[in-house]
């Protein structure tokens, strides 16, 4: 069957070719003829040429031929077969694409993707793929497939929890279709929500795939949307002993001030509701209390409707998080010199937590299993103590680095003779010095070393102020290593009036922190662990540096996160859930609740710049599937055949030029 | 009665394929008109004519010496006659003078050129002296009387080189010509008179005094008397810009009327100025025409 690919120059052709054939059936033919003198010629009536003979009216109708053939040849002729079926995966094929990513919950997104994919499906002429995606291609479903398995897929779909990414879709695309396919085309039905979207590219024309994208979830005219209130932000913290504050932070996307009930929770009851006046673009914080011990969850929520509802909601532990561990490694462990340093350091760290949210444990098992090479395990403080011909025979330097790697904590002290540890240490590249001396070590008590004045910026400085830092200086040291050489990469967070090193500390770029003490922490080298400003030094030296923080909270998870303690926990959906010892919180994606867009221009540029105008009329998209075959060029080859008859049948004659003609002499 | 083979010589259709109108002339008038022109006077004149023999009794002036020292035999030399009369051809070389039609033998400048080439031929041939004033919208051709077989091939130099072109400014070239004509002379004008007959005529009257004989040789083509033979045709005018579609079938009758009553007011006009008037078409052979001319020179003598 002929159908035309523009059609509408039918109209225009009909509507121009009247008035032309009509000057061509009415036209007189004159012949210009040069004349020495008009004195005497007078006008009149000129017969009609078309009325004369028979092959005028030949002549005509072959001229109106001509031109419906040129009318049909702009109109872009082509056969269309009827009926035919398309193999699915050797010609052409479309896939429509709809994004189920979490913002697609909102602002009727996923349910005007649905209709318009159901609606492209109505063309019963056509066949289509499908395929799902938000941090990914979800499901697909090949080119050809039943459409009513497809009805049934696209109605039965709901939105990911999971945080969208485009650019995994993008990568994927391409592998949705098969090699043999003439023409690849994708319908893509997405909001288009910017954090999914903004950092994707991908040339789809250079993967020989043509594009169509249809932006739902649009709430303002303009294709923009803004009416959401997320809370973006819940923890709960100890207050004292006996209550737990929670902490929410809500945030408003609209620019409007909004007012917005903010409901706590718990034991399955509403315990408490405050009202938040939120300025626009802007965040408000609420603070609700609840008595420690009562319940163990929390779910917090914004009431009333806006248009993305997946962000109004966050649940949350009301328990205390487990206690940090921290363990020993030591040469032998009923050496005096390590004891004693065990003991003051296993007191000191003891002390510096509570019984509640801020809680140390020892375990020593678990620092075995490190110092096994078993890097599951959860520790944060390792105390290697008594640095000597142990640790080296025992190949212990790749495990600590490994554990320092991991985030951890190591706190080291020297053994005798003090150059082999410094010796060690530097062998084993975990700090580059060198050693000199021990001051002190020939008369032991003959000389005492006192602590120099702290950085006015150092956080020790900051950390000890009047009688605090009175008692820091107060402190000897009777021996000590004098390092140098030290790499300037190293810090020196205090030191000896004498201006040596008294701790050394390793930043690593996990968080991990290696501390070298020049000084085994006993009273025979030091009065420190006897003093009051030993445990604050000790807690600052053992900090960790520049990520994490000592504040204790359950681990937060996204959707699509995973935390790993002897198994794995794969995070699917918010809410909270107790795995091994965890109890873990899992908050909706927070960059989903943006609710700016990707506009079509940057999405041009993003998937190669060459998409297909917009296919409103979605009846279109079938008929466009269906095999064509121009017919243009029979057409034009016609056309020329009867424009050379026409030529041939208009030539001026011997007949026509007795009349007589002129030349110059 | 001329003869089939003087008529052929005289036949426009035949005659336009001779290109050197020259020739053309010899041809026309020493083979088609034999014996019809008076024949050349011999005597005192400069131009040198012929050798003939010497009969005794003759002015020795006569013998050519040099011819008896080398041949030994008296030769008596014969030069041509000055007449002192002049022929002067004017010829109208405007645009109109190029239309051809289908039934013209040539166009009617090359008609009016050739019979022209033949005035001169002849004229020259009697002692005459012959000048040339062509003109269309400016002076063409313009070369003094004079005598001589070196002249007449200046004069046939110069209406070869006529072309068809402008528009036709007789009064211009009418002043210009009546300055300089000589006062014993005959005025053969040559033009298809199309647009002028009484302006036309009455620049004649001035320009040509008592003493002129003059002959005016319309020439047109058969188109002009009846219109070309076609159903419908735009006319575009070719000394102008005027356009004018029409029928000729549908106007034949009026124009013809028209045309003849144009033609016979120029012969009226042509009589009140005492000029012979003769309207030739450019089909038609060159005897009448070449008749007409040596009846006018035999009377003017």
């Amino acid at each position: 069957m002929i159908e035309f690919g523009q059609p509408a120059a039918l109209w225009t052709g009909l509507a121009v070719g009247l008035p032309i054939l009509a000057h061509m059936a009415y036209q007189t033919v004159t012949r210009k003829h040069a004349f020495p003198s008009l004195r005497f010629i007078q006008p009149s009536s000129i017969p009609r040429t078309g009325r004369k003979t028979p092959s005028d009216l030949l002549l005509l109708l072959l001229r109106i031929l001509l031109f419906l053939l040129i009318t049909l040849l702009l109109a872009d002729p082509y056969w269309q077969e009827p009926g035919s079926t398309m193999p699915s995966k050797q010609e052409n094929q479309t896939v429509i694409a709809i994004d189920v990513s979490p913002s697609m919950a909102g602002w009727n997104g996923l349910t005007d993707a649905q209709d318009l994919a159901l609606g492209i499906l109505n063309d019963e002429d056509a066949e289509y793929g499908l395929v799902t995606f938000g941090a990914g291609v979800l499901e697909s479903l090949d080119v050809g497939t039943n459409p009513e398995t497809i009805t049934e897929k696209i109605q039965g779909l709901t939105h990911d929890w999971r945080k969208g990414n485009a650019q995994a879709f993008l990568d994927r695309l391409p592998e949705v279709f098969s090699e043999g396919a003439q023409s690849k085309k994708v319908v893509i039905l997405s909001d288009f929500q910017g954090s999914d979207w903004q950092s994707a590219y991908r040339d789809l024309s250079s993967d020989g795939i043509s594009f169509e994208f249809v932006a739902v979830g649009a709430d303002e005219k303009g294709g923009g949307r803004s009416q959401n209130l997320s809370i973006i932000e819940a923890k709960a913290v100890p207050v004292g002993s006996d209550n737990i504050r929670v902490w929410v932070v809500v945030r408003n996307w609209q620019d409007s001030i909004e007012v917005v009930d903010l409901s706590l929770y718990a034991g399955g009851e509403k315990r408490d509701k405050q009202s938040l006046q939120i300025n626009p673009l802007a965040s408000a914080q609420a603070q609700f209390i609840l008595p420690a011990g009562d319940f163990s969850r929390a779910r917090v929520r914004l009431e009333g409707n806006d248009d993305y509802s997946l962000d109004d909601e966050r649940s949350l532990w009301l328990k205390a998080p487990p206690p940090r561990r921290f363990g020993f490694w030591m040469g032998n462990p009923n050496e005096e010199d390590s004891r004693q340093e065990r003991d003051f350091l296993e007191t000191a760290v003891l002390s510096a937590g509570d019984s509640g949210w801020n809680r140390w444990e020892l375990n020593q098992d678990v620092a075995d299993g490190q110092r096994l090479g078993d890097r599951s395990l959860n520790m944060e403080l390792l105390f290697v103590l008594g640095l000597g011909d142990w640790f080296h025979d025992e190949s212990l330097a790749e495990n600590l680095s490994l554990f320092l790697g991991d985030g951890g904590v190591a706190l080291v002290t020297p053994s005798e003779p003090f150059s082999a540890s410094v010796s060690l240490i530097k062998k084993t590249n975990l700090m580059e010095l060198s050693f000199s001396k021990v001051a002190g070590g020939a008369n032991r008590s003959s000389e005492l070393y006192r602590i120099a004045a702290l950085a006015k910026d150092s956080s020790l400085n900051q950390l000890f102020s009047g009688t605090s830092a009175r008692d820091l200086y107060l402190t000897s040291f009777k021996r000590y290593g004098v390092l140098k050489n030290i790499n300037s990469t190293l810090g020196i967070p205090f030191q000896t009036r004498e201006g040596d090193p008294l701790a050394v500390v390793r930043e690593y770029e996990s968080g991990g922190r290696l501390v070298f003490l020049p000084f085994r922490v006993n009273p025979n080298w030091t009065d420190l662990p006897l003093r009051n400003s030993f445990l604050p030094l000790l807690m600052e030296l053992v900090k960790k540096g520049t990520i994490g923080s000592d504040s204790r909270a359950w681990p937060i998870l996204e959707p699509g996160e995973v935390w790993t303690g002897t198994e794995v926990f794969v995070a699917e959906q918010p809410g909270t859930f107790r795995f091994e010892d965890q109890w873990i919180e899992v908050a909706p994606a927070l960059a989903e609740s943006s609710p700016e867009v990707v506009t079509p221009a940057e999405l041009d540029l993003a998937l190669g710049g060459k998409r297909e105008s917009p296919q409103i009329d979605l009846g279109k998209l079938g008929s466009a599937l269906e095999p064509r075959h121009s017919l243009w060029l029979w057409f034009a080859i016609v056309t020329s055949i009867l424009l050379f008859i026409e030529m041939i049948w208009c030539r001026p004659t011997l007949k026509s030029l007795t009349g007589g003609d002129q030349s110059n002499a | 009665m001329p003869t089939p083979t003087e008529e052929s010589l005289l036949d426009p259709v035949h005659l336009n394929r001779i290109h050197d109108l020259s020739l053309l002339a010899r041809v026309v008038v020493e083979g088609a008109m034999p014996g019809m022109h008076r024949s050349l006077r011999q005597g005192r004149g400069t131009e040198f004519f012929q050798y003939r023999s010497y009969e005794p009794g003759e002015d020795l002036k006569v013998v050519d010496w040099k011819v008896f020292a080398k041949r030994d035999e008296l030769v008596a030399k014969t030069f041509q006659e000055d007449t002192n009369f002049t022929v002067f051809i004017v010829i109208d070389a405007s645009a109109s003078m190029g239309y051809q039609g289908a039934r013209g033998a040539c166009p009617k400048l090359r008609y009016a050129s050739m019979l022209a080439a033949c005035f001169a031929y002849l004229a020259s041939r009697q002692g005459d002296q012959v000048g040339l004033f062509g003109y269309g919208e400016e002076t063409q051709q313009w070369i003094r009387p004079g005598a001589g077989s070196g002249h007449l091939q200046r004069i046939i130099s110069g209406i070869s080189a006529l072309e068809a072109k402008g528009t036709s400014q007789h009064e211009p070239a009418w002043d210009q010509l009546s300055s300089v004509l000589p006062g014993r002379s005959m005025v053969v004008f040559l033009s298809d008179f199309l647009e002028a007959e009484e302006t036309l005529t009455e620049r004649l009257r001035f320009s040509l005094s008592s003493h002129y004989e003059a002959l005016c040789l319309q020439v047109l083509d058969p188109d002009e008397l009846d219109l070309p033979q076609a159903e419908a045709l735009r006319f575009t005018e070719m000394e102008g810009r005027r356009e004018i579609s029409t029928s000729p079938p549908a106007i034949r009758r009026d124009y013809q009327r028209n045309m003849s009553g144009f033609i016979g007011r120029l012969k009226n006009h042509m009589r009140l100025i005492t000029a012979e008037f003769e309207s030739l078409q450019s089909d038609q052979d060159l005897g009448h025409a070449l008749r007409r001319f040596l009846g006018v020179r035999n009377r003017s003598k």
